[in-house]
């Protein structure tokens, strides 16, 4: 309490309790608001992180589980062996020919059947992709067909009495199957199908040593190995008899010339390509032929390599997933993978060799069994000590590891369909390992290096995550996604950042206020623009409409600036009353030349093209015709300007200001224009001369930064997505040189420098903080941009800095994959970790601008 | 752009009326300063000694408005040449205007409109023709506010010929030494001339900002309190440094500070509300002024 003593009113000095309800509760709905907003933010880059971190976990494998039970019962040394996709039942056949089904859990046989009482089997192959099989016999026939597993739901009225009492995943056995109560409570019915043709003649009489299958469009090809030393490919055609209504068999095959090929020996490893197009014959000693077999009537030799130049030998050589790519195994553990590439200079038949694209970490002792697996490039090896290893082949990586129960080596090997488990056999019998295999395709080194993809010539950066092929690759490699996004950025800021900044100079620093007032809100207003309908106009009304006029466009691109300059030397020489009466209409003027740059452009585009591009500037950028002269011209003439300006500043101008001071005004603008045009001229000389240089040096910019000219590319996002981020960047910069204190201009201004002395010297370098951190936020919008690059970059994951090549941005991926991505699967967790990919990215980004704003400022502070 | 650069003819709201200068002075009383306020027009009481001095800068008839606000009305005033002349007089007055007035950085603003003209060695300062770059050259300015612009100290010297584009090291390097010699501030700044200006301390910011004009080698150089915003340490020594240019430099300055006004220059001028209201040397304006209110401000009774 108060008494009245100035104003005649009593003031309580106490706040009221209104006001401070008010600052509790604001302080509150603040506090709660900033955490919020921060604890959000971290919330996003947190679940980011959780769907993208398990792409990283190890794959893992359990002890080797030893079914007890009738384990010993199994062939020892079985050929082939083979897991159904729920884990409960397996299948074996025998050196003998015999077939034997049995429990997973146990061990106990089911099932013992022979599979070909009456004749002698003396060769066979298997096909896990495919459930294909063939066999050889003794007299040199040939059967094909099928084992497969096969699953039928039972009524309850089917199920034995002693088996309806089964509990949720409970098994039982009854005639025909296993029994599987599933948890949803039905009973599924599991067994093994055999389906066998009849015999088909192999072309030879002595018995069958070696075999091999595959299943083309057109229908099987098999090689088959006889005793007499003949190798021998068949295409299989089944037709049907049309008066029977029988199917009739036709063998078209041919003798593969063995002998000419000089082989000391009977090849002990037979394989045919999944296409049926390449025959592989190979030897313990490392040696391997390779026979093209599109027409199997006329087998030709194709190479002759050497699989193990060292002293090592071939203990395995089999498939992996697709017939393309031979995995070989050796006696000293090592493991490698090889597949056919393209090579310059090579002399075989088809242009291609078999090139050793990936080598695994080796084992330590022999590999006994190589097992692919049906769905991915997952490989189990086995090796004599006993020891079993996941490996991926796409980038050679050793996934896990373990070790059979006694230590004995495994003699097959099966990767289970759903990769959850492997299992083998060894001489003590059953093992089996429960497999984690996470994400295996998806490790730093796939993502971040470059890959050797089956069936390409080098290691390489690509992306593609599905395809319609069953046994397709993935591959996930973000450096594409990457460099589209940076491409992205890099042309559409080259082509902003120019524009945004030289107009937020020119309207902060000589435009009228009142004509400031309108100019920057309707440039504020482009902003406010969705960029999908700028996507949309860019991808189907601008980059039509490029393609239609691309030399116009590109000569716009010089025209314009080149328009400006003009203008201006020409206004010089207008009489001063004259500029002095116009000099409020200067911005129009200044806005003419930009239409008169286009109209330029157009004019001048086409006769450009005639000369320097033989006329058809695409047919030019295909490569097609002309020299490279002509581009570098076009490509140097901004460099030829910019070298050109400089010498002039250095040498010329002082000069020229020092023989002119003397003279009046209208006489010096004359010599000005003179002196520019003579500058123009220099350019050119300059451009020209470095352009036949270049040529001459046998350089050529197409398959650079330029090259085969694609309707939607780096040039139309570069135009638009630069259209997109101009108001924000000179909306920043603006209010960026507006901030600069009156005082420094007028101190430079009343120093003696002009307006635009003053701006470059001291308004530009103050506000720098400002202006670079306006170009990092455009920067930062360029990466983040996703419509106008979904709709106008064509969305072709390449690594190529050709303007006129399309591209894919992460953002751009992720709107485009993320919808059809399989929840939790690689390619979906990979989308996350693409988007947190970018969002690294903006945070680097925005961080670095932080830190160089922070800089600038603590310098602007001490103004 | 600035209508300050049209043609006189255009908008005087008030015809300029001339007097002739100097005229002999009359021990006139009454009460000026209220009619001024009423908006009266008041004719200058201009001491005879000026009239034996080379005049070099002539402000001959010059009214200014902001908008339609006038902020000086008929102002004559001649600037002795190699003089230091003080422009005293209450907040608002439009003393900084007058200074900014005569090497037209008025002219950026665009409500700023003006009639009349000022003449610097007898040319005009106004007319159209004039090249303001080339004029703005001819005279230094310091500001109230120290304006280092944010770059080392051996830059901010050697500005003005940066901006004519010498880039001769030698010639650089000298005009930075003298340029800082006569600011006084060579002592203290020839061991850091590589560091930033903004890293002075205020009075030596003040000393750079007087270094940095002196080196354009201005006919006038015009300060605009240039010690408001300096202890009086600084105040004192850049005081000595108005002394020291004396003489060779025609110095135009806008004090608040009577002692200032009396300690460092040779004439006084005292405005009020936008009229020159009487001007003659320094030591007749404040021991012996003709005019009361004259007196009166000087001593301190109102202002
Ligand atoms: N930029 C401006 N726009 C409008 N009025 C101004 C501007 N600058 C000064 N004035 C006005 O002009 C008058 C003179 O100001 P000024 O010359 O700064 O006075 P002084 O320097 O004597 O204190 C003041 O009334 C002030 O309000
Ligand atoms: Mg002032």
């Amino acid at each position: 309490m108060s008494t009245p003593r100035f104003t005649g009113r009593a003031r309580q000095y106490r706040s009221g309790a209104t006001v401070r309800i008010l600052d509790r509760v604001s302080r509150w709905a603040i506090t709660v608001g900033g955490i919020g907003t921060l604890v959000s933010i971290l919330l996003v880059s947190v679940f980011l992180i959780w769907v993208a971190v398990p792409l990283f976990f190890p794959t893992r494998m359990s002890a080797p589980h030893r079914p007890a039970e009738g384990a010993a019962a199994l062939d020892a040394a079985p050929l082939h062996l083979e897991v159904d996709e729920h884990r409960r039942l397996g299948w074996l056949v025998t050196r003998e020919g015999t077939l034997e089904v049995f429990r997973l859990d146990s061990g106990r046989r089911l099932e013992r059947r022979p599979l070909f009482p009456e004749a002698e089997m003396t060769a066979a192959a298997f096909s896990r992709q495919d459930d294909r099989v063939a066999f050889g016999f003794v007299d040199g026939t040939v059967r094909l067909g099928r084992i497969a597993f096969w699953v039928r739901f039972l009524r309850e009225a089917e199920v034995p009495p002693e088996l309806r009492s089964l509990s949720a995943g409970g098994l039982g056995e009854m005639a025909g199957g296993l029994v599987v109560r599933t948890p949803e409570g039905m009973f599924r019915l599991q067994g093994v199908d055999v389906e066998l043709e009849p015999p088909i003649p192999s072309g030879s009489a002595a018995p069958v040593l070696r075999i091999d299958q595959t299943v083309t469009a057109a229908g099987p090809v098999y090689a088959v190995l006889t005793a007499d030393g003949k190798l021998r490919v068949n295409a299989v055609e089944e037709r049907e008899n049309l008066l029977t209504g029988e199917t009739e068999i036709e063998l078209a095959g041919g003798e593969v010339p063995l002998a000419a090929a000089g082989a000391g020996g009977l090849p002990d490893f037979v394989r045919i390509s999944g296409l049926g197009d390449a025959l592989y014959v190979a030897w313990r000693d490392g040696r391997i032929q390779r026979f093209l077999t599109r027409d199997p009537r006329r087998p030709v030799l194709a190479e002759t390599r050497d699989l193990e130049p060292g002293p090592a030998r071939v203990t395995s050589l089999s498939w992996l997933l697709g017939r393309f790519t031979l995995l070989v195994g050796n006696d000293q553990g090592g493991l490698s993978g090889w597949f056919l590439t393209r090579r310059e200079g090579v002399s075989t038949p088809d242009g291609r060799v078999l090139t050793r694209a990936h080598t695994f970490a080796p084992g330590a002792a022999a590999v006994t069994a190589i097992a692919s697996s049906a769905r991915t490039r997952l490989v189990a090896a086995a090796h004599a000590d006993g020891e079993v290893r996941l490996l991926l082949a796409t980038t050679a990586a050793e996934l896990a590891a373990s070790r059979t129960a006694d230590g004995r080596p495994l003699a097959v090997l099966a990767v289970a369909p759903r990769e959850d488990a492997v299992v083998g056999i060894s001489a003590s019998g059953l093992n089996a390992w429960e497999v984690n295999a996470r994400h295996p395709e998806a490790s730093l080194a796939a993502l971040f290096t470059p890959v050797w993809y089956e069936g390409h010539d080098r290691r390489a950066h690509i992306w593609q995550s599905s395809s319609g092929a069953d046994d397709f690759e993935m591959k996930l490699g973000l450096m594409p996604l990457v460099f589209g996004t940076l491409k992205a950025t890099l042309y559409s800021l080259l082509f902003g950042v120019p524009i945004a900044l030289l107009a937020a100079i020119y309207t902060a620093e000589f435009m009228h206020r009142r004509v400031r007032m309108l100019v920057k809100p309707a440039v504020e207003l482009m902003a406010g623009l969705p960029s999908v309908v700028l996507g949309f106009l860019a991808g189907l009304v601008f980059a039509p409409f490029v393609e239609q006029v691309l030399p116009a466009v590109l000569a716009a691109f010089l025209m314009v600036p080149l328009a400006l300059l003009v203008g201006a030397y020409l206004w010089q020489l207008l009489p001063a009353p004259l500029t002095l009466r116009f000099s409020g209409w200067r911005f129009v003027f200044i806005a003419a030349a930009l239409p008169l740059g286009i109209l330029a452009g157009a004019i001048l585009g086409p006769a450009a093209e005639r000369a320097l591009f033989a006329g058809d500037l695409r047919a030019w950028l295909d490569g097609q015709r002309g020299s490279a002269t002509g581009g570098w011209f076009v490509i140097l003439l901004p460099l030829g300007a910019l070298l050109t300006a400089a010498g002039m500043g250095a040498r010329i101008n002082p000069w020229f200001r020092a023989a002119t001071a003397a003279l009046a005004p209208r006489p010096v603008a004359v010599l000005d224009l003179v002196r520019f045009i003579v500058g123009v001229v220099l350019a050119v000389m300059i451009a020209l001369g470095l352009a036949l240089g270049l040529t001459g040096l046998g350089m050529d910019p197409r398959g650079s930064v330029v090259g085969t000219y694609v309707q939607r590319n780096a040039l139309v996002v570069g135009f638009v997505m630069g259209f997109a981020i101009i108001p924000i960047i000179y909306t920043i910069a603006e209010d960026a040189l507006s901030a600069i204190p009156e005082h420094l201009r007028s101190a430079s201004l009343g120093a003696g420098a002009t307006p635009w002395q003053t701006a470059v010297r001291i308004v530009i370098p103050t506000a720098m903080g400002g202006l670079f951190s306006a170009v990092m936020i455009g920067l930062g919008r360029a990466v983040g941009e996703t419509m106008i690059v979904l709709m106008a970059a064509g969305n072709t994951p390449l690594i190529d800095w050709n303007l006129f090549n399309g591209f894919r941005t992460l953002s751009a991926n992720i709107a485009v994959e993320l919808p059809e991505a399989v929840r939790n699967s690689t390619h979906y967790r990979t989308l996350f970790l693409a988007a947190l990919t970018l969002f690294a990215m903006t945070f680097v980004l925005n961080t670095v601008a932080e830190i160089v704003r922070l800089k600038f400022r603590r310098r602007s502070h001490e103004l | 752009m600035t209508t300050a650069s049209e043609p006189m003819a255009d908008a005087p709201r008030e015809p300029a009326r001339r007097h002739a200068t100097p005229r002999p002075a009359p021990a006139l009383r009454g009460d000026r300063l209220a009619a001024i306020a009423r908006g009266e027009a008041v004719p200058t009481e201009t001491h005879r000694e000026l009239a034996g001095e080379r005049a070099i800068l002539e402000v001959d008839g010059f009214n200014l408005w902001y908008g339609t606000k006038q902020a000086l009305h008929d102002i004559h005033l001649d600037v002795p040449f190699g003089k230091v002349t003080a422009l005293v007089g209450p907040s608002g007055c439009g003393k900084s205007t007058l200074l900014r007035s005569v090497n037209r950085l008025n002219d950026l603003l665009d409500t700023v409109r003006i009639t009349g003209d000022m003449r610097l060695d007898g040319a005009s300062i106004y007319h159209p023709s004039v090249d303001v770059i080339q004029l703005r050259k001819r005279m230094g300015m310091v500001f109230q506010k120290p304006n280092p612009f944010p770059m080392s100290i051996y830059e901010n010297v050697v500005y003005s010929l940066r901006i004519d584009g010498v880039r001769d090291r030698r010639v650089l390097d000298e005009v930075c030494e003298r340029s800082l010699q006569a600011a006084a501030f060579w002592d203290e700044a020839k061991d850091r001339l590589k560091e930033s200006a903004l890293g002075l301390s205020g009075g030596q910011q003040q000393r750079l900002c007087i270094a940095r004009a002196i080196a354009a080698e201005p006919d006038v150089l015009l300060m605009d309190e240039p010690c408001s915003a300096l202890d009086p340490i600084a105040t004192g020594k850049i005081e000595d440094l108005i002394d020291a240019l004396k003489g060779e430099y025609t110095v135009l300055i806008v004090t608040h500070n009577m002692q200032q006004a009396s300690r460092t220059s040779d004439y006084t001028a005292f405005m009020y509300l936008g009229r020159l209201v009487e001007y003659g040397p320094t030591e007749a304006i404040f021991t012996r002024p003709h005019l009361a209110e004259t007196n009166d401000y000087i001593t301190g009774r109102f202002g």
